[in-house]
């Protein structure tokens, strides 16, 4: 049995999506604002420094998620091709079975026809 | 040497974007985050997906506490001038007359406000106080004050307004914010004072150098300011530069008419036209600090100060025979005996100088008194005999 919600996956791929996209636009916001202001020095400098270090790790974080958003649709269209294949499978199987059954069943026609006729 | 600047109003924006970007942050990503409802998924996704999500939480977290501790770095330094504010309205001073206080150090340092405190304990008006601290070496408080609504002596009277305790509050405040590691505020670009206010300050005779060097590179544009330099530019005297034969009229100092009436400073102004001579208030210069009436709005020591600079620049330029309208006796501290005298003295191209009286300008001379320039005493001597009384013609020999 397939295991996986394909559309709940792909809807907490794009959640996830857009929360990088909030982060790289926090990354962006941070570092943006600490090279405009307007103060020099080693405090400015360190205050820089770090920004845009932790602008890095924002970004980071939300590379890490696209990635999980992307892992997720990956998984998503393999979950529904499972899926898929297996709905073939089984309505495979039914038809088989269905084209058993008839057959079964005109030869149980045919058997009691053949008995009909020899009584 | 490393200079650090440092503009509070730059960097008070800065962290409040920065304090704005993680708090959308954590609303938006973060805590939502932190209670995602995982739908069905495989279980090796489902792992990854939930290390991932932990991770990146995780590396948020650290980020933004890292950056909140920048902001709030920044929020401290900046802040600190929240402080002045918040303490101002403790002091009872109200928000406004704050805003002022914190406009005013926020674009001049500290100096500012600690001149307004030290100027007033000289028993400073208000307004005096205000021009010759704000004008004399900073941008003129006025401007600030306005745009913030309140007058420029709101600042300086909240001030003067307060106690001794508290001006000490504020004055410890201000230098732990000015001692502050790594912290120099902004100052206004432009310009570059002359440095002849802090001259001026420094030599005045009621006034004590702040503790505190005072700091070039403010913005000129305050009254003293203006005053001085206008008393020190050297655009040439209109009537006193041209030379002068001894068969004109005598020229005529004006430095003490400025304290004459009006009608007694008109009867000066037309013996100078009779006798062809030109009064230092007919200068371009002269003219100027009269308008600006330096005496009413300044102390009378900087006053003095900036009117002896015009008045030795004017001295400087004159030669031939000159008038000085003088009261009965002269006050050894003033222009005249502590600046025009000497000049006088110094310049080889003036022959003779003629003391007429304020009362009757009378130009028929009672004595005449011969004074050696080469005389260490000779300034003296001048002096003397005008405290004597009576008309005078002093005449000058090497």
């Amino acid at each position: 049995m397939v295991v996986g919600d394909p559309a709940g996956m792909r809807t907490l791929a794009s959640r996830l999506a857009k929360d990088a996209g909030q982060l790289r636009d926090a990354a962006s916001d941070v570092k943006a604002a600490v090279r405009k202001m307007d103060a020099s020095g080693e405090w400015a400098d360190a205050c820089q420094r770090v920004v845009e270090a932790q602008a890095r790790q924002f970004a980071a974080a939300a590379s890490r998620l696209d990635g999980l958003a992307a892992t997720l649709r990956r998984s998503a269209t393999q979950v529904e091709a499972e899926i898929r294949a297996e709905a073939e499978a089984q309505r495979r199987r039914e038809a088989a079975a269905a084209a058993a059954a008839e057959a079964a069943r005109r030869a149980a026609v045919q058997r009691a026809e053949d008995a009909r006729r020899r009584s | 040497m490393t200079v650090y600047t440092f503009d509070p109003k730059s960097v008070d924006r800065t962290q409040r974007k920065l304090f704005d970007a993680l708090v959308r942050m954590n609303n938006n990503v973060h805590r939502p985050l932190r209670r995602v409802d995982l739908p069905e998924m495989p279980a090796a996704v489902r792992g990854q997906v939930v290390s991932g999500i932990a991770e990146a939480i995780s590396t948020m977290s650290a980020a933004g506490v890292s950056v909140s501790g920048v902001a709030r770095s920044m929020k401290a330094k900046s802040y600190d001038l929240v402080e002045h504010k918040q303490l101002s309205s403790e002091l009872g001073w109200g928000w406004k007359v704050g805003d002022a206080m914190v406009a005013a150090a926020e674009f001049t340092g500290t100096d500012i406000i600690h001149k307004a405190i030290n100027y007033d304990e000289y028993g400073w008006k208000g307004v005096t106080g205000s021009a010759a601290a704000f004008g004399s070496n900073f941008i003129p408080v006025t401007k600030i004050a306005g745009a913030v609504g309140k007058g420029g002596k709101a600042a300086v009277g909240a001030i003067r307004g307060t106690n001794a305790a508290n001006r000490a509050r504020v004055t410890a405040q201000l230098d732990r914010v000015a001692a502050a590691p790594g912290m120099r505020l902004r100052r206004p670009s432009g310009a570059a004072a002359p440095g002849m206010a802090d001259d001026v300050i420094r030599g005045a005779d009621n006034v004590s150098v702040h503790p505190q060097p005072m700091r070039p590179g403010a913005a000129a544009g305050g009254l003293a300011d203006k005053a001085e330099a206008i008393a020190t530019n050297p655009r040439p005297l209109k009537k006193a530069a041209s030379p002068q034969s001894g068969s004109r009229a005598p020229g005529s100092l004006a430095s003490d008419s400025l304290h004459l009436s009006s009608n007694a400073a008109m009867q000066v102004a037309m013996l100078a036209k009779a006798t062809g001579g030109g009064l230092i208030d007919h200068t371009s210069t002269g003219a100027t600090l009269a308008a600006a009436k330096l005496y009413q709005n300044l102390p009378a020591a900087i006053a003095d100060r900036i009117w002896g600079q015009a008045s030795a620049n004017f001295v400087r330029a004159a030669s031939g025979r000159l008038t000085a309208t003088l009261e009965a006796t002269v006050n050894r501290n003033r222009v005249f005996a502590k600046v025009e005298v000497p000049a006088i003295l110094a310049n080889p191209n003036v022959t003779s100088l003629a003391v007429v009286r304020k009362r009757g300008l009378d130009l028929q001379p009672q004595r005449y008194v011969t004074i050696s320039r080469s005389d260490a005493n000779a300034a003296t001597k001048v002096l003397d005999e005008i405290d004597a009384g009576g008309r005078i013609i002093f005449n000058f020999v090497p």
